[in-house]
């Protein structure tokens, strides 16, 4: 639960299981989606987002104070190199946790719409997945079996893959 | 949990691992299969590709080439892997290498055989290359005549730019990867620069322009610059800052963020490195650097920037290091082309040197091509093409259909590659009145929906039926027919090598000598052929495996009727073929 100094303007957000989050306005203006809601004057003070658990909001909260605090790279030039550097190692930290929870992350950040953090989290499946093996990619992305290559098909695309396997 | 959306997974996620990840990943399931091999998902990837841990420098010794990485904090050059070039790049005498890097662009490199004098676009990630098809008869690329430029169009064809300079003239080409053919270009300019003297440099792709340095020798003589804009497909002369002309110039581009760097190496014994940007089409003085010998000069292989510092290396020690005091990059930004020993860093990506999509049935939009002949010679064809995907017929406009006397046997046709291929013929008059039949093939691009003639090369016109059939063994082409010798015929099978619009060379696969006349259906397994042979009692026909080895024929039963016999993959193209004239008579 956040709070924070009085004077500006609040947010309240409500997850799945009916914990409710009061943050900053400016906090809540890094998801698009909630944006577009308060432009348009179609939230009331409670947004209730039905498909985030309170686990998975509470850490988008986190990753969106901080990106929130931090300068803008549009508000001038030059831009302080120490803080792009201390928001790096912070997305650096943000980002270990475990592949279900980054997984929950990724879709709650896509439909709020946040692009740096469906960046953030995008990336970093795509480097825990690289050294995998079809086999462990399968396991992880759960694919859906009735979708796998028969072995007639599979030796094919490795052998016209080749090149991938030294 | 829910689950993500396979639009997430390939577009937000595996855009963003490296392309032999993504060679893996095509097993994983029939959906990454067929996606992972689309144009959105490889111009995508490449779109991503541009961060240090794809970037890698190649180098291409006397003897043997090899891949290093490189490392983005410390700027250092790791140890490399060895590669091998995957086409003709030795000498006829097998000891040297003989191939340099002209240009590179999203991953793909230009490189040039400087013996045979071919072009070659290579991915050395996939290890797919493509030889160009030359655009003149003689001879093609010339190392010290010539100059190339690599972009992308808007429709995201990948365009090589092709300088020739011969007796006297320029000529500029450029070739499509999309369409495999090379297209004439007007070169403008004031007819002092339009000369042979001078000598163009690979070009340098920043901002949706090509930028050449042209000079008219290396010690002496003038220097200038030329820009092509690669949307109006115009050339202009570019500003050049002042450049002592005296002694050794050297010059090279870096597109560092698209901004174009110019270093200008000049001097006699001692060099002297000036660092140039072009802001606003005014040249600007960043830097020079300190004074060296001819010596280190020499040896200086490419300059490389990472934003913040410049280094000029030599093979993969830095010779200098110039701190600018701006943010970092996200990368490195390289030249064009290495100096000295070949080489190139270049940013490791999916994109492929051939026609744009990867045909393969499993993702190819399946394909209706009808083509009806018209009531009166004189008309057009009506081509009308379905896919199922648009579920629409679409017109093929008259202008891009081939000459309209010919004429395609239907019942000769091969899909390969991308391409539908016919056996065709045009009828044509002798001077004394008489008609005769001239054959070639005719191909249709299935994805830039073209049609293209091909001649029949006169050696093998000489050697072959001119009643011939059109067929595949697996991604060839081959043609197949009876030639009447005496009193039998001979029944010959020939595989083609189709380079874009070519039949670049022929070889005879197979030579059946047969009291009557045979007919290929198929191949099997071990490319055997299986043919149609007519039973001695008369009309039935049977289908057999001629054995080439053993020249022995298999019979394994199932009588039919004279073209009755047919073997197909399960996904093939559709062809429907009607003659108007036919059914008014």
């Amino acid at each position: 639960m956040s709070t924070s100094s009085s004077s500006s303007k609040k947010i309240v957000l409500k997850s799945a299981d009916n914990e409710t989050f009061e943050i900053d306005e400016i906090v809540a203006l890094e998801s698009q989606a909630i944006k577009n809601m308060i432009e348009d004057e179609c939230a009331d003070n409670v947004i209730p987002l039905g498909n985030i658990d309170s686990k998975t909001l509470s850490k988008i909260i986190e990753y969106c104070k901080k990106h929130a605090e931090s300068p803008k790279k549009d508000d001038n030039a030059d831009i302080d190199e120490k803080a792009v550097e201390d928001l790096k190692s912070f997305d650096a930290e943000f980002a270990k946790v475990d592949m279900p929870l980054i997984q929950d992350i990724l879709m709650a950040a896509n439909f709020l719409n946040i692009d740096n953090l469906i960046g953030l989290m995008c990336r970093t499946i795509a480097d825990r997945i690289k050294g995998k093996t079809p086999e462990e990619i399968r396991k992880i992305l759960n694919i859906n079996k009735n979708d796998l290559l028969s072995p007639e098909q599979e030796a094919k695309a490795r052998e016209e893959n080749s090149w991938a396997f030294d | 949990m829910a689950e993500l959306s396979t639009e997430m997974i390939l577009f937000g996620i595996l855009t963003r691992v490296p392309p032999k990840a993504v060679g893996r990943f095509k097993s994983v399931c029939k959906t990454w299969n067929a996606l992972l091999s689309g144009n959105a998902f490889v111009r995508e990837h490449c779109s991503r590709s541009a961060i240090p841990s794809n970037q890698k420098v190649l180098v291409i010794e006397h003897q043997t080439s090899s891949i290093h990485p490189i490392n983005f904090e410390t700027h250092d050059y790791e140890p490399g892997t060895s590669i091998t070039i995957p086409f003709d790049h030795r000498s006829y005498d097998n000891r040297f290498i003989v191939v340099s890097i002209l240009s590179h662009l999203n991953g793909l490199l230009c490189v040039c055989n400087k013996i045979t004098s071919d072009l070659f676009l290579w991915n050395p990630v996939t290890t797919a290359f493509k030889r160009l098809p030359p655009p003149y008869s003689n001879d093609f690329y010339k190392d010290n005549l010539d100059a190339v430029g690599l972009y992308t169009d808007t429709h995201d064809d990948f365009k090589v730019l092709y300088i020739r300079r011969r007796d006297a003239t320029l000529a500029v080409n450029v070739y499509s990867r999309s369409d495999e053919s090379w297209r004439n270009i007007p070169l403008a300019l004031p007819s002092e620069y339009l000369t042979t003297r001078f000598h163009w440099y690979s070009g340098t792709l920043c901002g949706g322009t090509l930028y050449f340095t042209v000079s008219e020798s290396v010690v002496g003589g003038s220097n200038f610059m030329i820009s092509f804009d690669v949307n109006s497909e115009q050339f202009h002369m570019t500003n050049f800052p002042a450049i002592p002309n005296h002694g050794i110039v050297y010059i090279h581009l870096v597109n560092a963020q698209d901004e174009l760097v110019m270093f200008a190496a000049t001097g006699h014994r001692e060099m002297k490195i000036d660092m140039w940007i072009l802001r606003e089409g005014t040249w600007l003085r960043m830097y020079s650097f300190p004074l060296i010998s001819l010596d280190l000069w020499c040896s200086i292989t490419h300059y490389v920037t990472n934003g913040n510092k410049w280094f000029v290396m030599a093979k993969f020690q830095k010779i200098f290091e110039i701190d600018t005091g701006l943010m970092w990059f996200d990368r490195f930004y390289p030249v064009t082309k290495f100096q000295c020993s070949d080489g190139a860093l270049f940013t490791e990506t999916l994109v492929s040197p051939t026609s744009v999509g990867l045909i393969r049935p499993d993702n190819l939009d399946p394909t209706i091509l009808k083509i009806a002949y018209p009531f009166k010679p004189e008309n057009p064809w009506c081509v009308l093409i379905f896919s199922f995907n648009s579920k629409q017929w679409k017109h093929l406009e008259n202008e891009f259909l081939p000459r309209q006397s010919i004429r395609l046997k239907k019942s000769s046709q091969a899909v390969v590659d991308g391409h539908i291929f016919w056996c065709a013929y045009e009828s044509l008059f002798t001077n004394d009145g008489s008609e005769y039949k001239s054959y070639m093939m005719v191909s249709f691009n299935l994805v830039t929906h073209r049609f293209h003639v091909l001649d029949i090369p006169a050696k093998l016109l000489f050697q072959h039926p001119v009643q011939f059939y059109v067929s595949n063994l697996r991604d060839n082409v081959v043609v197949s027919g009876n030639l009447n010798v005496e009193d039998h015929f001979v029944f010959h099978v020939w595989i083609l090598e189709v380079v874009g619009r070519c039949i670049e060379s022929f070889k005879c696969l197979i030579s059946i000598p047969t009291p009557c006349p045979l007919k290929l259906i198929g191949f099997d397994n071990t490319n055997n052929p299986i043919l149609e042979v007519q039973m001695p009692e008369g009309y039935v026909m049977n289908p057999v495996v001629y054995n080439v080895s053993s020249g022995t024929f298999l019979y394994f039963g199932g009588e039919g009727n004279c073209a009755s016999f047919f073997i197909n993959p399960n996904c093939e193209s559709l062809i429907l073929q009607t003659h108007e004239d036919k059914t008014v008579y």
